[in-house]
């Protein structure tokens, strides 16, 4: 079965393989653009809500809730999923380098 | 004096209790003696703009005070609104914008620009720009990276909402209507895939609004958390309730970070918690719900598909303690027809309950007869609240609408107490989340792939959503697989809820005597591909770039 990268319990996620060389927010910025409808990637700015935007709703926060466990190897805890956190590519990245200094989220 | 008439809700309300809180988002509320002023002015510069009795306006914005204006709105000036989900995902929006030839569209900034095509054909467009004056895509988008405006199709004219209602009055329109006069139409996938807009009438949603209101004991004390879209017809529901007995309606559109709306919900001190399956499957097993207390939560209500007895029971044991209403309605039922008293709960796990105040619901065997008790048969129901039918589709209308009512399309049964259970549908419909989707909708898309010979959708058990769409692939002959591509197909062409959690590829889709799918193999055999699933998941892990050519040697056992 092919999982087509919306849920990650049962299926695979479907990704593109992510540079290593990029930076934190540009590894979320090409899983978001990748794996979700984003009309004009270029124009979706890093700050903007994904949520506002319309590009993620709660199983799309699932998912990347499970891509930043695979990728950074972090374990994102339930009080952890606000928006502070996960509402933008800036904020994502953000709250990865908090949590690989140790530092955890808001 | 009692209202008759959907809109009559708010202004009854600003007169009871001008300074009440109508509405809630976060960092911003509205009384309803200003949210009736603010209805009289959409009112009013509808009129202006050349709306007349009976002429329909296309409401495409996510849930906000202005959405709830502009819906109030529509019925003062004598129109019928058509709620739409906003965005440029939403794959109905031009089918519907055709079929129901609005007058006036207002829409969000997202919809202006992706929409631009659907709405080039409407004679008016306002669009509302979101709170920080923003696109969709964020305010600090850089303007040098966005799109040329030139490559896409330009509205033809379009004036701002909020410049346009500064201009008019907030006194009340003078327009004459009636109870039967159409409120709203709000569409709804059919069996055959494309949507039909459900006709409601200010009675039918007038009458549904005083019974649930009766068995709900809903009053002016009472603030509910809203969650679920108003183009939604159990979204509205809600709004229609709480107005209707001044009480407030907090607005959050955050359920994708179920903590946000929980601590909303205590700084509010919300009353009443509205949700389907998958609200309660996010809120139980993504969130601090636990470790949370909700003093002033009076009630708890369930609809928008069945969920599993489990998950009840999981509700029961680890969330608040407020009674739990388990709910069943339809669109055209203007949201619903039964419901299960909390204290008969645990005596009738699974149940649907009873018909509400002035609904009736019997179950009909094939033959015609009313089935006896424990016997299956459709669920057919009457009353005030039952639409009149499909606007612009009389087939579907004579089908769903027969000499015994409404027709449900759900297969179900009483007990010997009178205690409704659902046990199947009687056509090919899913339930993702709250969304009803027919398979054939999604199957039509994916067969659009020049890959794919041919295409079958079934709905598989999902942990959060309680039922996901699975399709089964035949490839064209030569053909192999991008599975990036795939995905990206599938993306660009339906909404998050028809998305297929997975495509599995077989060298033939089984059939039954008269060479239609057999979707019950289908669905067994989805669901015995999940499980494996799971395992392989587990064990190990498929590198994303890998390419399929031909059937998936792993799916080809039934």
């Amino acid at each position: 079965m092919i999982g087509l990268g919306r849920f990650c319990d049962c299926m695979k996620v479907r990704y593109r393989p992510t540079n290593l060389k990029m930076t934190i927010s540009g590894q979320v910025r090409e899983f978001i653009t990748s794996n979700f409808y984003v009309p004009h990637p270029q124009a979706l700015a890093d700050t903007a809500s994904l949520l506002e935007a319309g590009v993620i709703d709660s199983t799309g926060v699932l998912e990347i809730i499970t891509f930043l466990e695979s990728r950074f190897g972090l374990k994102v805890n339930d009080d952890e999923v606000v928006p502070d956190n996960l509402d933008s590519i800036e904020r994502i990245a953000e709250f990865v380098a908090r949590k690989k200094a140790g530092s955890g989220g808001v | 004096m009692t209202p008759s008439l959907v809109h009559q809700f708010v202004r009854h309300s600003a007169e009871q209790t001008p300074l009440a809180t109508a509405l809630i988002e976060p960092g911003r509320e509205i009384s309803y003696a200003d949210l009736n002023g603010l209805c009289n002015r959409v009112a009013n510069l509808l009129l202006t703009k050349g709306v007349h009795r009976g002429d329909r306006v296309v409401l495409a914005l996510k849930n906000c005070i202005e959405l709830v204006a502009c819906y109030f709105g529509t019925m003062k000036a004598g129109a019928v609104a058509v709620p739409l989900p906003p965005g440029p995902r939403s794959d109905r929006f031009a089918h519907v914008v055709e079929d129901c030839s609005p007058t006036v569209c207002i829409v969000d900034t997202p919809t202006a620009e992706e929409q631009a095509a659907a709405l080039c054909g409407a004679p008016v467009v306002l669009v509302h720009r979101n709170r920080n004056g923003s696109s969709g895509n964020g305010k600090h988008a850089d303007p040098e990276t966005r799109p040329d405006p030139v490559q896409r199709p330009q509205i033809q004219s379009h004036s701002d909402l909020r410049d346009a209602l500064e201009s008019v009055s907030d006194t009340e329109p003078d327009v004459r209507m009636i109870g039967s006069d159409l409120a709203a139409i709000i569409y709804t996938s059919g069996s055959t895939g494309a949507p039909r807009g459900v006709m409601l009438s200010h009675l039918n949603i007038v009458a549904n609004t005083e019974s649930v209101v009766t068995y709900l004991r809903l009053s002016h004390a009472d603030r509910v958390m809203c969650v679920l879209p108003f183009y939604y017809v159990y979204g509205l529901s809600l709004l229609h309730t709480h107005m209707r007995v001044g009480a407030s309606v907090v607005i959050d559109n955050r359920l994708a970070f179920p903590n946000a709306v929980l601590q909303a919900m205590t700084e509010y001190c919300v009353t009443g918690l509205a949700g389907v399956p998958s609200t309660f499957a996010l809120l139980l097993h993504r969130s601090s719900l636990m470790a949370m207390s909700f003093p002033h939560l009076r009630y708890v209500t369930q609809a928008g598909g069945p969920m599993p007895p489990a998950r009840i029971r999981e509700w029961l044991e680890k969330g608040p303690p407020a009674p739990l209403y388990v709910m069943y309605g339809a669109t055209e039922a203007s949201a619903r027809l039964t419901y299960l008293e909390p204290r008969e709960l645990s005596a009738h796990m699974g149940s649907i309950g009873k018909p509400i105040p002035n609904v009736e619901v019997i179950v009909l065997k094939e033959d015609g007869q009313q089935a006896g008790p424990g016997e299956v048969g459709e669920l057919v129901a009457r009353g005030s609240n039952i639409s009149r039918g499909y606007w612009n589709n009389p087939e579907d209308t004579r089908a769903s609408f027969g000499p015994f009512g409404f027709r449900t399309g759900d297969l179900g049964y009483a007990d010997a107490d009178g205690f409704l259970y659902v046990v199947g549908r009687r056509n090919d419909m899913l339930k993702v989340g709250a969304h009803r989707v027919s398979a054939k909708e999604i199957e039509d898309v994916l067969s659009e792939h020049p890959a794919f010979h041919e295409v079958a959708v079934v709905g598989a058990p999902h942990d959060i959503l309680g039922e996901a769409p699975v399709a089964f692939v035949v490839l064209r002959e030569g053909q192999g697989l991008d599975t990036e591509e795939v995905g990206e197909f599938c993306r660009r062409r339906l909404p998050s809820h028809k998305l297929p959690v997975g495509v599995i590829l077989r060298s033939e889709i089984p059939k039954n005597c008269v060479g239609k799918f057999d979707k019950g193999a289908l669905r067994q055999a989805a669901r015995e591909v999940i499980r494996t699933s799971h395992r392989v998941a587990r064990t190990r892990t498929r590198h994303p770039s890998d390419r399929m050519n031909g059937p998936e040697t792993t799916s080809n056992s039934p």
